[in-house]
Formats: structure tokens, sequence, C-alpha cells
């Protein structure tokens, strides 16, 4: 790697990617170095792709756009393995973080890189385990401290204390868990693959094929949307990170599940609760907060890491499991 | 009305738009489509619920959908509604459509206020609906007159020298009561059928109708997004939020609760008012409390004056 970094993080809006990109700069510059921070992202919600980037270097830096050939990639948020080109221009020599229980070489399967370095650690159960919900930017940033040394453990940990005890002021648990991930992150991670540059060669992947868009000429005038419900052909189904499943033997099919569903995800025919729409379901869990008691029929599990994109599991669960 | 013949009807708001995970304004526009039982045109001001439903080359509406800037759905509805009339009168066309509006609290209490005001003075036979969120959430969170006394957001942040927002929030269902026109209303989405059949209830008015929704915004009130519905429910339960309708000046509760409950317990639900609980704000939680009180007694008085039986 030259005398300058770039780094391109990616995680759903929400897990704290633009923080931890932050508190990677300001380490960084403690260290003496020049260092960038800045998120990127469109108008969606939290649950949605985005992108985070960092430059580290030893002079100052005049580059201020997007990352797009990143030495190091972070990905806080394994589904986005399958929806999103995560490595899309890594260099050949660069590193690949992913917040995985899997080992390196399973990713590196996933990936399907050749070359590189990948590296995983299971950043969301130290997370739960410390700071109580799946925020896993506390500890990749411990490993990739580990990996890259490009900054120190201590300094980090100090920035984090420094950042962490303006926010939780009252909450001191809140900045001891998050040091504890950090240093967990920095001691767990698991790291494969240090090959000779010069026999690196990465394969293409089909998730590198950018996504091509209509020229202005093919576009109906005033950009009027002529299909309507067309945004039914987009997927937020990878947005959830738990999703129902009904107990049909207690299920009364009131419906009030149905009514109060903001993405019209649950299906029903003839009057019956059928299936759940997966491809749309975010996984909000309002149908289970809304069933009423006397029912409690739906149930909330944690989905599916690898997004198997089973339909219902409901009546599986659901007749044998209570 | 039930559930089970409106879920005959096809669904004319898809899945596929980007609210966050538990948005109640993707529901509050669902149930409205469902309560129309004419086909209706939509308009919709910037705000959330435009942004996240129609994301080019994406759109989750299945009815005709005209979007405007910030501070206008009121007038652009107007026009079309204005060209619909001359299309009947001329004779071009003898369908029987009805026009909705959709704004949030910024594109309605604020921005969009002018708009509104001329549109229901006007005589329009239109249907607003304000989803009131209670902030600028679109744009991060900053406070707008909905939000509430004591709430913390981006541009009120709770501090050493301030508790959040220090003004009242404005009270803008009595504002459009002021107008005179045939309908008004409050509702919330939990309270399904209440609001529904309010939908009806306003799309049937001879003239303008306005139904103000309060609508849960599990980021900038920070709840968990499953709890989306019950702080809306809590929100009527401690009769901040009271369920009412103002037809042709006449006041009626349409629901009241079995026990109202105090204030707090639906503050405490939310991370905006965290910062309250302490004994150095207790006299501001009495205010608080005194404001709900007043507002909801007042309104009482006007269903009695209304010779109206509360329920």
């Amino acid at each position: 790697m030259s005398d300058s970094v770039e780094i391109r993080w990616h995680a759903r809006a929400g897990q704290g990617a633009k923080t931890a990109a932050l508190l990677l700069a300001q380490a960084a510059l403690r260290d003496g170095k020049f260092a960038q921070a800045f998120p990127e992202f469109g108008p969606e919600r939290r649950g949605a792709p985005i992108q985070a980037f960092n430059r580290i270097a030893s002079h100052a830096i005049r580059v201020h756009s997007g990352v797009r050939q990143p030495d190091i990639i972070i990905v806080l948020d394994e589904t986005l393995l399958d929806t999103v080109p995560v490595t899309s221009g890594l260099a050949t020599d660069g590193i690949v973080f992913v917040n995985s229980p899997e080992s390196p070489l399973v990713i590196r399967e996933r990936l399907r890189l050749a070359g590189q370095r990948v590296a995983t650690v299971d950043a969301s159960r130290i997370a739960r385990d410390h700071i109580g919900r799946p925020i896993p930017s506390a500890p990749m940033l411990g490993a990739f401290a580990a990996v890259t040394e490009l900054i120190s453990l201590d300094t980090l940990v100090t920035d984090a204390i420094t950042r962490l005890e303006k926010r939780f002021r009252d909450r001191p648990g809140m900045i001891e868990g998050n040091i504890e991930a950090i240093r967990r992150g920095y001691g767990e991670v698991q790291v494969e693959g240090r090959f000779p540059v010069s026999r690196l060669e990465r394969l293409p992947s089909p998730r590198d094929v950018e996504r091509t868009l209509p020229a202005w000429t093919d576009l109906p005038a005033g950009g009027i949307i002529v299909t309507p419900g067309s945004a039914a052909a987009y997927e937020t189904g990878d947005w959830r990170q738990q999703r129902p499943v009904w107990d049909f033997d207690r299920c009364v099919h009131c419906l009030i599940c149905w009514v109060m569903c903001p993405d019209a995800a649950i299906i029903v025919e003839d009057g019956k609760v059928v299936d759940l729409d997966v491809r749309h379901c975010k996984g909000c869990g309002i149908c289970a907060q809304v069933c009423p008691p006397r029912h409690q029929a739906i149930t909330m599990i944690e989905e599916d890491r690898q997004r198997t994109g089973a339909v219902v599991s409901a009546p599986v669960l659901g007749r044998n499991g209570r | 009305m039930n559930l089970k013949t409106l879920a005959e009807k096809p669904e004319r708001l898809t899945g596929g738009h980007r609210a966050c995970a538990g948005c109640s304004a993707p529901v509050v526009a669902r149930q409205v489509l469902m309560a129309a039982e004419h086909p209706v045109v939509v308009g919709c001001a910037t705000s959330c619920l435009e942004v996240v439903t129609t994301i080019f080359p994406f759109t989750a509406w299945k009815v005709p959908y005209i979007h405007c800037a910030f501070e206008n759905v009121a007038a652009t509805i107007s026009g079309v509604e204005t060209a619909y009339r001359a299309l009947r009168k001329r004779g071009e066309l003898d369908r029987d459509i009805r026009f909705v509006a959709f704004g949030g609290d910024g594109g309605t209490y604020d921005i969009g206020l002018q708009s509104l005001s001329g549109a229901l003075e006007r005589g329009h036979r239109f249907l607003y609906i304000c989803y009131d969120n209670e902030g600028y959430m679109n744009t991060g969170i900053q406070r707008s007159g909905a939000t509430p006394r004591g709430a913390q957001t981006t541009t009120s942040p709770a501090g050493k020298t301030t508790p959040g927002k220090t003004e009242r929030r404005k009270n803008l269902t009595d504002c459009v009561i002021a107008h005179h026109i045939p309908y008004v209303a409050q509702a919330v989405p939990t309270l399904w059928k209440d609001f529904m059949t309010k939908v009806q209830r306003g799309l049937d008015a001879p003239g303008p109708a306005f139904i103000n929704v309060l609508s849960p915004c599990t980021l900038g009130w920070g709840f968990d997004p499953s709890l989306t519905m019950e702080i809306a429910r809590l929100a009527v339960e401690t009769c901040f939020w009271p369920l009412y309708e103002v037809v042709d000046g006449r006041y009626r509760l349409t629901y009241r609760p079995k026990e109202k409950r105090p204030f707090r317990e639906w503050m405490e639900k939310q991370e905006r008012f965290r910062h309250l609980f302490t004994d150095a704000n207790q006299p501001l939680l009495d205010q608080l409390q005194a404001e709900v009180d007043q507002e909801w007694e007042g309104l009482l008085r006007q269903c009695e004056d209304s010779k109206e039986v509360v329920e």
C-alpha cells in the first residue's frame, strides 16, 4: 500500500457505519496522519444499504470524491454480500473485513475472491454481548486496528471514550460495553490469505456488473412514471432482521395485522392470511405487536443470515413450537 | 365495514417503498386508499411519504398521483379538482372521482398552511390527510409547529439550558375547524375502523374535508419499530390526541378512553422525551399535563355544546 489508504464501508443505515468512519478518522488524526470520513446515502431509510468512506494519508488529501478503488473494504452486514457488489474496485493487495461468524475462507468463497486478504469477526454477536444491541461497528474497528495497524488500539479506545462520554453521560455501562466490544474485535478477528501481489488475479463476479440506467431520451416527458405500483419490483425484504411466523392453530384471521402492515406484505386470500411477502416485509414486528393478546398467533424469529428466501415457515414452527 | 371485505379489494399502495421499518405513514396511506369507494386522484406534498413511495423510476401508488413542492399540495389538488369539474360540466367526463391530498405536518402545519387555508376557503371538494409525525423527519428530525413542547429534535436539542422544544405545539385541527368546512376529524391508524369511517365521511362531504392523523415516527420519536401502533393508541388514551369529528360545526367525540391515562405514560415510551424525567423538569411535566387537560376539557365542552352525546 502506498502512503495513502482508501477505505469503503458497506452497511445498512442505522448500523453505525458513519460514526465508525468518523471514529477511525479521528484516531488517525490523533496518530499524526491526515484523514477524511464521510457517508453516502440516498433518500432511503434505516435498513437500506449505504456506504461510508475514509481516506488516511501521510500528506494533505486533495481528493474529495467517494472511494471507488478502495484498499480496504469493511462490510458491517453480511447480508449485503448477496445484494451489493461490495468488493467492486478492491485493490489487488487489498483487505476485506466482513462481520460474520464464518471463517475467512468461507467468505472468500462467497465473494469469489482469488487474491487479497479476507478478515472476519462475529461483530454482531460481540456487540449483542457487550452493548445489548447488534451494532457491529465497535468490534469491527477493533478488528481493523488489529489487522491493518493503521491505528493503534490505545488511540482507538481513548477516542471512543471521549466520544461516547458525551452521549452516554448517564449510562456508563454503554461506554464500558463499547470499549470491551472494541477489545474483543481486536482479539477475535480471523485473517487469511497474504498473497504476493504479482500472483493476484481478480476473478470477475456477476455482482460487479454496474446497473445500466436508461438515457434521458428514453424517459417519458416530465419523468412521469407510467407503471402503477412499479415499486413492487423493488425488494426491501433484505432490510429485515426478523421475520414474523404465524401459528395457524391460533390465528383467527381477524386481519388486524394485515390492515396495519406498512409494507402490504401480508397476503390474504378469501379472507384468510395465507402467506408473507418475504420480498417486501421489512420485519418491523407491528403485526406481532397488534395481534390480539388472546390469540398471540404471530412470533418474530431471527432472520436466517443466509437469506434462504424460504417462504413462511409458519406451519412448521407454529404447530410444533408451542 | 369489515376487514375481510376490504381485503378483497386490490391493494392500492404496494410494498417495495422505502419507508423505515415500522413507519406509520404508509399504513395511513394504505388505510385511506382502502376506505375510498370511488376512484381517487392523489396529490402528495414533499415529505417522507412522497420521497419513500416515489423513488424514480419506481412508484408504490396504484392510483393517479401528482407530486408537488412542499408548500402547495392543497393548491395542486384544487387545480386538479377544478379541471375535473370543468370536464364534467362540459360533458367530457362522467365518472365520479374523489381527490385526496397528503401532507406531513411540516407541509401542513407550517410550510403548506397558506395553500391549505386557501383551498379550504375556496371550497374545493377534496379530502386533506395530514399525517402528523410531529417534526421534519424527512430532512433529519427538525422541530416543526407540530412538535410538542419538551421534545428533543436536532433543532431543539435538550441540554443544560433548554429541555428540548420550548414552544407549545399549535393545534392545527382547531385552525382548520375555524374555516367552517363540512368535515374535520382527528384519527390514528391503530383504531382503523374509526379512521376509515372518517375517510369515507370526508370523501362524501360536499366540500373540503380534513383529517389530522397522528403518525408515530420510530426514528424521530425513538421507539422500537414494532411499537408504532401502540404509541399511537397511547396518545389517544392519554387524551393528548382525542379522536373526534366536527360535521358542519357540530363536535362529536368518536372514542372516549375508559380511563384517562397520565400524559407522562406516552412520553416515557419515547427517547425524544427521555431528558424530561428529572426533578428539575417536574414543573415542565406538570405544565405539559395541564396543557393536555386544558385542550381535552375544551373539546369535551364543545361536544356538550353541540349536544352530541359522548359515547
